[in-house]
């Protein structure tokens, strides 16, 4: 018997949980090795047990389903569980992934679970499917409330309003925030969409500022401007983008 | 409605002056042919008199606005309009008849018609007055009915609207797809709880469905139908949802609006189980108090999720329909403090034959 393909099942109601170990009873070749009942077990089973295929709801407390694909540094291959969302059902059906619309029936589960069987012999690379979808979810999701941030094991919860200011290092950015300093490997594009516009403003390549943080606007030289914030910190503002800022000051 | 009807629009004002221009012609007509009363006079005759009724008659509208400022007793109306008639019609009588003496005293034939006049004149004022306050209490009456009705038809909108929402939400994809996703389970797990858990959705779906929309219900029926969809919750979310309940027997009779409940507890289960991994505990309390029932929904949240701004459609739509069944704008409240939020309605008494 060769390897056995190793699975984990992240769900947080348990009836769902049973039933889909009820249907995996069947294929002897899957070994089930975890059950997560929230995203952040899911990421910590992940990381420690490195599966083949995870089972992953959608609609989970504190962390959804697409909220925690952002924290994994490697997908497994993933068969997504939703009971009803038009936004997720699109995004699925847009990026070609595999996913069981509850309730399932056994047959719908097998066919699933056999496009996964005949990828992983094929030993197709990283799954590229999931970045293309990760993308997507960003695009049409809009501002978020709250963001993640993974350093080692250990998940940290950004809310917005605890952001100062970002700053941009390399592959990463730098939230300054009442909590302290956190990297996330994310671009600074992405990243300002991802914030209110009303509240938040990019004002150089490198930095997006909370406007609400701000102390004053200093000038200094002919033509260029220094933010200057609540908490001391000092940014600088370029001068294609000073005038957005002044219009949104009402200045 | 403040403004005088009359002015309401151009055509009514053209209506109103026509009539007038019609009672001046004929009123100049009948003094210089049956009175023999010479053409000119006639017409200023008419003129003064039948114009500054027309302005008289035309403010008698605010004389009634002011007389329903507050509701006055039927015998204080009848009171009030006889003041009125009597000075308005007393000044009008004076004012034409000086102003007339004053323009032509020295015709002793008019002279003498007008003061033989005024006794007529008199009647004719309380004939015009009369008919005044009768065509504006009809516009009144007509009014009040057109505000009923609009009342009315709003409140069978939002009714229509409550029960919508509330089928959405019955039939609430959620829900209802995880809760027969869990019945599959069940179906291989625990045949009996999957039956169970059968019955307890149609039932639900059925009260849903079946309730009489207009009517209130008694808070019996309401519960159980609340426990139903409680027990169903509970099958889905296990140890993480809890429910209490502190529901005096004598609370039971009393009607409320129904599937006005219903929200608050789906309010509950979204923001306190759905988004939070840890145990939550909803609780429904009522009390009876001297005029109202109190019935409080509260339930656990995690402060740490963020919570969405602002009441939600839901609240609401609640908030609207009390107001409309009601009338009043505080019987719903709402509070959060660190860890519990919690609906508080109060509603005034009523037993199921309208009490």
């Amino acid at each position: 018997m060769e390897n056995k393909i190793l699975t984990i099942i992240i769900e947080d109601e348990q009836p769902a949980r049973e039933l889909l170990k009820a249907y995996l009873q069947s294929h002897k070749e899957v070994e089930l090795v975890a059950e997560c009942e929230n995203g952040f077990d899911g990421v910590k089973a992940i990381a420690e047990y490195r599966p083949d295929l995870i089972f992953l709801d959608i609609q989970m407390p504190k962390l959804n389903g697409f909220e925690m694909l952002e924290l994994l540094d490697e997908y497994p291959e993933i068969i997504f569980t939703t009971a009803y969302d038009e936004f997720a059902l699109q995004a699925f059906e847009l990026n070609a992934v595999d996913y069981l619309m509850k309730p399932f029936s056994k047959t719908r589960f097998d066919q699933a679970l056999e496009k996964v069987f005949s990828r992983l012999k094929n030993k197709s690379q990283q799954n590229p499917v999931v970045e293309k979808l990760k993308e997507q979810v960003r695009e049409t999701a809009g501002p978020q409330e709250r963001f993640f941030v993974k350093t080692g094991n250990h998940i940290d919860v950004i809310a917005t309003d605890e952001i100062i200011h970002v700053e941009a290092q390399d592959d990463y950015v730098e939230f300054h925030t009442v909590k302290g300093r956190f990297l996330k490997k994310e671009t600074m594009a992405q990243l300002e969409k991802q914030l209110p516009p009303d509240r938040f403003l990019r004002v150089h390549r490198s930095h997006i500022i909370r406007l609400d943080q701000m102390e004053k606007l200093e000038k200094y030289g002919k033509e260029s401007y220094m933010v200057v914030l609540k908490n001391g910190d000092r940014v600088q503002v370029s001068k294609s983008r000073i005038k957005k800022l002044k219009e949104k000051l009402g200045i | 409605m403040l403004l005088n009807p009359l002015s309401k629009n151009k055509n009514y004002l053209l209506g109103y002056l026509s009539i007038w221009a019609v009672i001046i012609a004929v009123h100049t007509l009948i003094l210089n042919f049956f009175y023999g009363i010479n053409g000119s006079i006639s017409l200023a005759d008419s003129l003064v008199f039948n114009f500054s009724f027309m302005v008289a008659g035309y403010s008698l509208w605010y004389v009634i606005r002011f007389n329903l400022r507050e509701k006055p007793s039927f015998i204080d109306m009848i009171f009030n309009h006889l003041l009125t008639a009597v000075v308005i019609i007393g000044l009008w009588l004076l004012l034409g008849y000086f102003s007339m003496k004053s323009l032509y005293g020295n015709h002793t034939d008019y002279l003498l018609f007008l003061k033989n006049s005024l006794a007529w004149r008199a009647v004719m004022g309380v004939f015009y007055y009369l008919l005044f306050i009768m065509f504006y209490y009809l516009i009144l009456y007509y009014d009040d009915l057109q505000e009923k009705l609009k009342i009315e038809s709003k409140l069978q909108n939002l009714v229509t609207q409550a029960e919508l929402e509330t089928l959405k939400s019955q039939i609430n994809p959620h829900f209802l797809f995880n809760s027969l996703n869990s019945i599959s389970s069940l179906t291989i797990t625990n045949p009996g709880k999957a039956q169970e858990m059968v019955i307890k959705l149609s039932d639900f779906l059925r009260y849903s469905l079946s309730h009489d929309k207009n009517e209130k219900t008694p808070l019996q029926k309401e519960f159980e139908n609340l426990k139903r969809y409680l027990e169903i919750e509970k099958v889905r979310f296990g140890k993480r949802l809890n429910f209490v309940y502190h529901i005096p027997e004598n609370c039971y009779r009393y009607v409320i609006p129904n599937m006005i409940l219903q929200p608050l507890i789906e309010n509950s289960i979204k923001h306190g189980v759905y988004n939070s991994a840890d145990e939550v505990q909803v609780e429904i309390t009522c009390k009876e108090e001297k005029y109202d029932l109190v019935i409080e929904i509260s339930n656990d949240y995690d402060p740490e999720t963020i919570k969405p701004k602002g009441e939600g459609i839901g609240l609401r739509n609640i908030r609207k329909r009390l107001q409309l069944i009601y009338g009043r704008t505080d019987l719903l409240e709402t509070k959060a403090d660190k860890m519990v939020f919690t609906a508080r309605l109060q509603l005034p008494k009523e037993q199921e034959d309208g009490k």
